[in-house]
């Protein structure tokens, strides 16, 4: 039984892996296609994302027809956490620690220019694709487990710049989880408390993408007015 | 040791565009060289090649070393090369914070020591940006960029900086104080200096050497003198000069002639 367990979990990552792969390189490719900037990706990403969701929901229809708590990994939920999810948390926080301290300087160094990197010793292309690579199959772990919770991590860094007003890697990123994961868990209690006496327990996904979304809203109209 | 290039070639568009024809040079120790030439001359290709930031054919020797035999996290410590910046607003990094990570090549730690704070702090003072140390790169004003991206090139103490183009984007009074600290750095730290510019009197007032460059071909190479010839440099800008004496006949300026 534990071992079907633990083969299903390593099942799991790895599907889960491949699927957020392929939703990534499907991204990288189009918004390189169209110069690469920053909106560039996260416009891509949505369109990329809105066809998988469309997929999913497909698929969890006919799977939810026999599991019907199945429904909850679409929104993102921490209803049915589960303590079997821990070693896939867990080593997603482990390799994403250890990569932090690799990537942070020269994360740092490519800010500033690619050039500017490689003059500092740092090859870009090698570091951006390590960097977007680990965060895929990191993330890829988190979501097979509670489902996709949007525009938590395009909140959480910004914040974290907002507030220790830098952009140094070496900050920002610890500073962002700590942000982000903070956020999810007021969130829920949110929801878990508040919101249940009105309407039943409400995914804290929810919540957190509405708000998720209208943060990300006003910052695409400050941004565009200020000419990009 | 300096810097030997040998029959340099850079190419773009799989063999399309030639930016640099056959370039072959050498830079002693201690020399400020300017690249000069008109736009699209291949100043820029050329620069960057010795930097090893675009592919090239032929040979290029920074102190001795072959450089595409020489791995990057080496060359990061003999030379900086500093071109133009541009940091979208909210990922800018702050001037310390930038001239901090300059240091890499040889801090190489993930939090920079004491020591690499000193020597931080002592640029800030040396180009006068004490007072700037907390703004973010895209704050700056074009003259204080440029200080601050000198700053950042000299971070890592390497022999060799090579600029591109210095001198773009800052008004005349930036771009007497941007060459005088240029002579100032070669002199005093003993540097060796190369960089591009299109502003003639920029690099005469600047280099003690020039090569002048036209459509990815060198045209002349010597001292600052050899390069003030009203031929030469109606060939290369396509525009006519005249050369005219002051400070009692040992200064040469060129002008170029609007009719």
């Amino acid at each position: 039984m534990a071992i079907v367990n633990k083969l299903s979990l390593i099942g799991l990552t790895l599907s889960a892996s491949r699927g957020g792969l392929l939703a990534l390189s499907l991204t990288m490719f189009i918004a390189e296609a169209v110069g690469g900037s920053d909106i560039a990706y996260v416009l891509a990403g949505m369109g990329v994302s809105a066809f998988f969701s469309g997929i999913s929901i497909l698929l969890s229809y006919i799977v939810v027809l026999k599991t019907p708590i199945a429904a909850f990994a679409l929104i993102g939920s921490l209803i049915a956490v589960s303590r079997s999810w821990m070693p896939i948390i867990l080593s997603s926080i482990m390799i994403l620690s250890v990569l932090y301290i690799v990537l942070a300087k020269p994360l740092n160094a490519i800010i500033i220019g690619d050039d500017y990197a490689a003059q500092l010793g740092y090859n870009p292309r090698l570091y951006r694709f390590v960097a977007v690579v680990s965060a895929g199959v990191a993330s890829a772990m988190v979501v097979a487990c509670c489902g996709t919770i949007g525009f938590l991590g395009l909140v959480a860094p910004h914040l974290a710049r907002l507030l220790i007003k830098s952009s140094d890697n070496r900050f920002v990123i610890p500073l962002s989880a700590l942000l982000g994961s903070t956020i999810l868990l007021i969130a829920d209690n949110i929801s878990r408390i508040y919101l249940s006496t009105k309407m039943g327990e409400v995914p804290a996904g929810a919540l957190v993408s509405i708000l998720g979304s209208i943060f990300f809203i006003i910052m695409l109209v400050r941004r565009l007015r200020r000419g990009i | 040791m300096g810097v030997r290039v040998s029959n340099l070639q850079v190419v773009y568009k799989n063999g399309n565009v030639i930016a640099v024809d056959n370039i072959s040079f050498t830079v002693d120790n201690g020399v400020v060289l300017g690249i000069l030439g008109p736009n699209g001359a291949g100043k820029t290709s050329l620069l960057k090649a010795i930097a090893k930031l675009v592919k090239y054919k032929g040979l290029v020797y920074i102190d001795g070393l072959e450089i595409s035999r020489t791995p990057m996290r080496a060359i990061s410590k003999l030379l900086s090369y500093a071109g133009d910046i541009d940091v979208p607003e909210y990922l800018s990094l702050k001037v310390l914070e930038a001239i901090l990570l300059a240091r890499s090549p040889v801090s190489r730690r993930f939090i920079e020591s004491r020591e690499d704070l000193v020597y931080a702090l002592k640029l800030v003072q040396e180009l006068g940006l004490s007072n700037l140390i907390d703004r973010r790169l895209n704050e700056l004003s074009s003259g204080e960029l440029r200080r601050a991206v000198i700053a950042m090139a000299l971070a890592k103490n390497p022999k060799y900086i090579l600029l591109d183009e210095p001198d773009s984007h800052l008004d005349l009074k930036n771009k007497v104080l941007v060459s005088k600290l240029i002579k100032r750095i070669a002199l005093d730290k003993a540097k060796t200096i190369i960089f591009t510019s299109h502003d003639i009197l920029f690099t005469i007032n600047t280099a003690s050497h020039v090569l002048l460059v036209k459509d990815g071909k060198p045209v002349m190479y010597g001292s600052v003198g050899d390069v003030l010839d009203e031929s030469v440099l109606e060939k290369v800008y396509g525009v006519k000069f005249t050369l005219v004496n002051y400070g009692e006949g040992r200064e040469t300026i060129p002008i170029p002639l609007y009719s």
